[in-house]
C-alpha cells in the first residue's frame, strides 16, 4: 500500500518564559491512500501539537526542531513558506477543527469561504467556482445548498456549521484531510451524522484521513489503524481491531477499561491512578511509570524504546524482547 | 452507585414544573417570543438514588437542575421538597434549604474565584451557614473535606490555577458537600475530564454518595456515564420527558423512539460492530419553535398524522417505566 503522508520523528519545542519545552518527541507514522489514521490521547499528549505541526499552524513560540514530513512525495519542512501558503495548505492537505464557528470566518458568507480556497491557487472562473461551492455543499448533505452558501456562518447550526468546514476541507480535493475533534463539540446524533458522512466522503473523494481524538468510541467507528500517544509520545500503534482487542501498552488498557460502557458496569471504574503530566514534569525514564501498575526500577530511569509485538509497536520495558528471553 | 434505594420514599416531587424564557421586548415593535426551557415536568426523585437526566442540547437538563434548585423561579407548577413546597418559600426559608441542596457545576474553574485559596473556596458555603465554627474547627473542616475528596490538607493555602482539572473539580465536589445536604444535582461535572481522570471523579461520587446518604440528580449528555452512575434514568427532548425508566430497563429495554435513536446513533466502541449505528436525521428544532405535538415528530421514524397535531401524555407502560409516545 503507498503512504501518502510519511511523518518520521517529528519533534517540537515551545518557548516559554519558565523555559524550552519539548512538547513531542519521536513521532513517527504513516498515512495509507484512502485510510483512517486515528490518534488518540488525552490532554497534554501532543495529538494537536503533531497535527498543527504537519500543517505549519504551530503557535509563534512553536518550532519543528528534528523530523521529516513527506505528503506524496514531497519533503514539506523543506519546501519555501509560499510553497506551502499556496500550493500545498488546503489543496493537497486540509484541516477541520472541533469549533466551526472560531474557524470559520464570520463575515465572510459560506459561498465565498469555500470559493476562497479554489481561488488561492486553482485557475477558475468565477461561476465554475461557485458551481463548485454548490456541488460540494450538495455533497456533505447541506439542504438547498443555493440558497446557503449566500449565508453567514452564524445563521446555521452547529451540525451545518461542521459540514460547510467539511466542504472547505474537500473542495480541493485534498490527499489527505486532518480532522481535530471535529465532532466533540456535537450531539451525539449529530456526531453520528458528521462521522457517517466522513466515512463515505473519503472514498468519494479518495481522502486519506488523520482524525485527532481524545474519545476511544469514535476511534472504533471511524478508524482503521490507530496511534495511542501520551506525554509528547507515540506509546502504541496498531490496526483498530488489535489495539481495542488486544492493548499492549498499559496506558492504552488502562484507558480502555476506565471507559464506562453501555452495557452496564457496577461498582468502582478501573482507574489508572494519578494526572497526565504537564509539559513541565514529565517523569523521567519512561513518562508513564509514575501512574504504571507494571512499573519496575528500568522503568524510572531508562526511556523504552518501541518493539513489534504481533503487529503492533509498543513502547515499553515490558515487551523488550532481551528481557522477556532472560526470564524464559 | 446502583445500589437501590430500599425505602423508596420520596425526597423531592417536582409536579407540572415549566420554566419559560421571555426573549426580545417591545422594543421597535420587536414581537417578543417565549422559549419554554422545560415544559411541565412531573417526575420524584426518591431518597438514596441517582436519577440520570440525559438529552442533547436544548433538552432542558441544566435549566431543570436549576429550577429545581430554586436558583431559578419555575414560571408554574410545584417542587416539594420532604413534602413541602419550595416554590413558595420566601429568601429566608429558602436560605435554609441551601444547606440542604447543593450544586456542583460543569466548569470548576469559571465557577471559582481564582484570587481565593482552596481553604476559602471549600468554606464559603461555611462562612455562609455557620458563621457559629471556630477559625481553628472551620480549618480543621477544611482539611476534612479535601481528604474527603481525595486531596491533601497542604493544598488549603494553594489557589486555583495550580491545580489540573481533575483537581478543580475535586475542590467544587468538597465545597459542594461541605453542608452535609441531602440532595446534590451534578450537572456534566465530569464531561471536561480526560477519560482516566473521568472515572476517578464518578468513583469518588459513589463513594461519598454512600459515606454521607446523599441523592443525586446525575445531569449528562453522556449516555455511558448516565448509564454507569444512575438507579433511574429520565430522557428528556425539548424540555420535555420521553421516557423515564429505571437504567438496566432503558438501556436494555428503550421504548420510546428517540431513546432507541439515541442509543443507535452512539458508537459501540466495538471496531467489529460499527455497522449498526443508526442515524438519525435532522437535526433538533429550536426550543423558540418547538413543534405543536410530540416535539420528537420531526425526526421521528415512526412518527403518524397524530403525533403532529398532539403531544403525548407521559404514560407508566410497566412497573415505573414510563413513556410518552402514542405509538408504543
Amino acid at each position: 500500500m503507498k503512504d501518502v503522508l510519511r511523518v518520521e520523528n517529528l519533534t517540537v519545542e515551545f518557548k516559554t518564559e519558565e523555559g524550552t519545552f519539548t512538547a513531542i518527541e519521536g513521532v513517527s507514522f504513516r498515512l495509507g491512500e484512502q485510510r483512517t489514521l486515528a490518534i488518540v490521547g488525552e490532554s497534554g499528549s501532543g495529538k494537536s501539537v503533531t497535527s498543527l505541526a504537519i500543517m505549519q499552524l504551530l503557535a509563534e513560540n512553536g518550532r519543528v526542531t528534528a523530523g521529516d514530513i513527506v505528503l506524496d512525495g514531497e519533503h514539506l519542512l523543506q519546501l519555501p513558506p509560499e510553497q506551502i501558503q499556496h500550493r500545498i495548505l488546503g489543496q493537497q492537505i486540509s484541516m477541520i477543527f472541533q469549533e466551526p464557528m472560531t474557524a470559520l470566518n464570520p463575515i465572510l458568507t459560506v459561498g465565498d469561504q469555500i470559493t476562497e480556497v479554489l481561488f488561492e491557487h486553482q485557475d477558475i472562473s468565477k461561476r465554475d467556482a461557485r458551481a463548485r461551492a454548490i456541488d460540494v455543499l450538495r455533497e456533505v448533505g447541506i439542504p438547498s445548498p443555493e440558497k446557503r452558501i449566500k449565508q453567514y456562518p452564524h445563521e446555521l447550526s452547529g451540525g451545518m456549521r461542521q459540514r460547510v468546514m467539511i466542504a472547505m476541507g474537500l473542495v480541493a480535493q485534498p490527499k489527505v484531510m486532518i480532522a481535530d475533534e471535529p465532532t466533540t463539540a456535537l450531539d451525539v446524533t449529530i456526531e453520528a451524522q458528521i462521522l457517517d458522512l466522513l466515512d463515505t466522503l473519503k472514498r468519494e473523494f479518495k481522502t486519506s484521513i488523520l482524525f485527532v481524538t481524545h474519545d476511544l468510541n469514535v476511534v472504533a467507528d471511524i478508524a482503521d489503524d490507530v496511534i495511542v500517544m501520551y506525554a509528547g509520545e507515540i506509546v502504541e500503534r496498531g490496526s483498530v481491531l488489535d489495539v481495542f482487542e488486544k492493548p499492549k501498552h498499559p496506558y492504552t488498557r488502562g484507558l480502555l477499561e476506565a471507559m464506562p460502557t453501555l452495557s452496564g458496569t457496577t461498582g468502582d471504574l478501573p482507574t489508572i491512578p494519578g494526572v497526565v503530566p504537564s509539559i513541565a514534569t514529565r517523569p523521567a525514564g519512561c513518562r508513564f511509570h509514575n501512574r504504571c501498575a507494571f512499573v519496575h526500577d528500568r522503568c524510572r530511569s531508562e526511556s523504552p524504546a518501541v518493539h513489534r509485538v504481533d503487529e503492533q509497536d509498543v513502547r515499553c520495558h515490558l515487551f523488550d524482547p532481551a528481557i522477556t528471553r532472560e526470564s524464559e | 452507585m446502583n445500589h437501590r434505594s430500599s425505602t423508596g420514599d420520596i425526597l423531592l416531587d417536582a409536579r407540572e414544573v415549566t420554566k419559560e424564557y421571555r426573549l426580545g421586548g417591545a422594543f421597535f415593535g420587536a414581537r417578543a417570543a417565549t422559549l419554554t426551557a422545560v415544559n411541565r415536568l412531573t417526575f420524584s426523585v426518591r431518597r438514596g438514588e441517582t436519577l440520570g437526566v440525559v438529552g442533547e442540547s436544548g433538552c432542558g437538563k441544566s435549566t431543570l437542575g436549576r429550577v429545581l434548585l430554586r436558583l431559578e423561579d419555575p414560571t408554574s407548577g410545584s417542587v416539594a421538597f420532604e413534602g413541602e413546597d419550595i416554590v413558595r418559600y420566601d429568601h429566608r426559608k429558602l436560605r435554609a434549604l441551601r444547606k440542604d441542596m447543593q450544586f456542583i457545576f460543569q466548569d470548576p474553574y469559571s465557577s471559582m474565584n481564582p484570587k481565593m485559596t482552596i481553604r476559602d473556596i471549600v468554606l464559603e458555603p461555611l462562612d455562609n451557614y455557620r458563621k457559629d465554627l471556630s477559625v481553628a474547627r472551620k480549618e480543621r473542616l477544611a482539611g476534612d473535606l479535601l481528604e474527603m475528596v481525595g486531596l491533601t490538607r497542604d493544598m488549603m493555602r494553594r489557589y486555583p490555577h495550580e491545580f489540573s482539572g481533575g483537581q478543580r473539580q475535586r475542590v467544587v465536589i468538597a465545597r459542594g458537600i461541605a453542608l452535609n445536604p441531602k440532595f446534590v444535582v451534578c450537572d456534566e461535572v465530569v464531561s471536561a475530564l480526560d477519560v482516566s481522570v473521568q472515572a476517578q471523579v464518578i468513583n469518588l461520587l459513589a463513594d461519598l454518595k454512600q459515606r454521607l446518604s446523599l441523592t443525586y440528580l446525575f445531569i449528562s449528555h453522556d449516555l455511558r456515564v448516565i448509564r454507569h452512575v444512575s438507579d433511574r434514568v429520565m430522557v428528556l427532548y425539548l424540555g420535555q420527558i420521553m421516557e423515564l425508566a429505571p437504567a438496566d430497563e432503558l438501556y436494555e429495554g428503550p421504548l420510546h423512539p428517540y431513546t432507541r435513536s439515541l442509543l443507535g446513533a452512539i458508537s459501540k466502541g466495538d471496531p467489529r460492530n460499527r455497522q449498526e449505528r443508526v442515524i438519525l436525521r435532522g437535526e433538533i428544532p429550536s426550543p423558540l419553535n418547538a413543534p405543536r405535538g410530540c416535539p420528537f415528530a420531526t425526526r421521528c421514524p415512526i412518527a403518524e398524522a397524530r403525533c403532529h397535531e398532539e403531544k403525548p401524555p407521559l404514560v407508566e407502560r410497566s412497573d415505573g417505566h414510563a413513556v410518552s409516545c402514542w405509538l408504543v
